[in-house]
């Protein structure tokens, strides 16, 4: 990282919050730390008017039953019968980082944020070329959402501080050595000085 | 890993080579013994009648303007123009792991298999729902792949002697703590047992 850092224009940047759910929140330790800062960051956003735009994980009964058993890693989540249901507390979008009107909200039933959801459609429409993200777990949907989004042309910025992992060395190891093949990786304090706002 | 990995049908496997390019792995340290590892894995494959599908990135000059600076990876590759050519010599399938009549050959201008290709359609036109993953680099093709190809709802397996990494402690983070969430990691030696036809 040691690049110059990029300049964010406000007016074609999304900052997505990904899977602050309780589902998620519950396996980590110091959230309120954690909570604050993503809050902090959904603020920064707002007040320069850059898009807010979050993703969940939610199953509705036929959406557990269209994830076929090959698939290891939701295989293993759907033993655990309703954990995951769109209406239970545990999908919801914690309270403390709650979209507003006007922000674009998109459920998803796999691990990254443009997997079988219109997020990217959206983006496009708005032509939004950059995208700065925020979410639980760094291993989980920030990976397949930085790995994913690099291929599809964004422009990545990856708040390390507000994406955490249950493994210490896991976050360690994909701030410092994966992530920065294909996205900037910077810290909530260094955002404000970036986001441009066109005069 | 506690889990066993399924036993798995030829019929419905592929296994994927991925960037066994010469302009990119001849300079590795080890290449030879790499090199002749996925020989060796390839060899197993064609023996039980697999699906082989060969992954290579190459550009034309029309790929190479249409990278655009937001992407991170590439746009930095760009200016090193022909370097990876689709026509080069360097850019063909390594002359070691030399594809055969009937295999796949896709060319690829992102990171990911999936990317810029229409592999997930030819795989899936022959039904195949597993894929065996060799690739160089374990976080650059072998990674983007692996998240890709899970929220496709592949049944994965990587084969991790067949991958490699500059960063051996990359390497060995991804296999050891990252990939087992979506994917059965292997070693080729136990790839034969596995093979066996659904009765």
């Amino acid at each position: 990282m040691t690049d110059q850092l990029p300049r964010i224009d406000t007016r074609y940047a999304a900052l997505l919050v990904m899977d602050y759910q309780p589902a998620w929140i519950q396996t980590l330790t110091d959230t309120d730390v954690l909570l604050s800062r993503a809050a902090r960051v959904i603020a920064i956003a707002r007040e320069r008017g850059t898009q807010v735009a979050y993703a969940r994980v939610a199953f509705t009964p036929a959406d557990y039953a269209a994830v076929p058993a090959r698939n290891l890693i939701f295989n293993r989540l759907a033993s655990r019968a309703g954990a995951l249901d769109d209406d239970a507390p545990a999908t919801a979008i914690d309270h403390r980082v709650a979209p507003e009107p006007g922000d674009k909200v998109v459920r998803k039933t796999r691990v990254g944020a443009f997997a079988r959801t219109d997020l990217d459609e959206w983006l496009r429409d708005r032509t939004i070329d950059t995208l700065i993200l925020a979410g639980i777990s760094t291993s989980g949907v920030v990976l397949s959402t930085v790995c994913d989004a690099a291929d599809r042309d964004y422009r990545l910025v990856v708040l390390a501080d507000a994406c955490a992992d249950r493994d210490p060395e896991i976050q360690d190891l994909l701030m410092h050595k994966v992530f920065p093949q294909r996205a900037q990786v910077i810290t909530v304090a260094q955002l404000p000085d970036l986001l441009q706002t066109a005069r | 890993m506690a889990e066993q990995p399924p036993l798995i049908d030829p019929r419905r496997a592929a296994l994927l080579v991925m960037d066994y390019q010469a302009g990119i792995v001849d300079s590795l340290p080890g290449v030879d013994a790499l090199l002749s590892r996925v020989a060796a894995a390839i060899a197993i494959a064609r023996e039980h009648e697999v699906q082989i599908a060969y992954v290579r990135v190459a550009f034309t000059a029309a790929d190479y303007a249409a990278i655009p600076a937001t992407n991170r990876s590439f746009s930095r590759m760009a200016g090193r123009a022909g370097a990876m050519a689709a026509d080069a010599p360097q850019t063909a399938v390594h002359s070691r792991l030399a594809p055969q009549a009937g295999d796949i050959v896709v060319r690829k201008t992102r990171v990911g298999a999936f990317a810029t290709t229409n592999l997930d359609a030819r795989l899936r036109d022959q039904q195949i729902d597993t894929l065996l993953l060799a690739g160089f680099a374990t976080s650059g093709v072998v990674l983007s792949t692996v998240r890709d190809a899970a929220d496709r709802d592949y049944r994965l397996i990587v084969l991790s002697d067949a991958c490699a990494d500059r960063d051996p402690e990359v390497h060995e983070l991804l296999m050891e703590k990252v990939f087992p969430r979506q994917a059965y990691v292997i070693a080729i030696s136990n790839l034969p047992e596995l093979l066996r036809p659904a009765r």
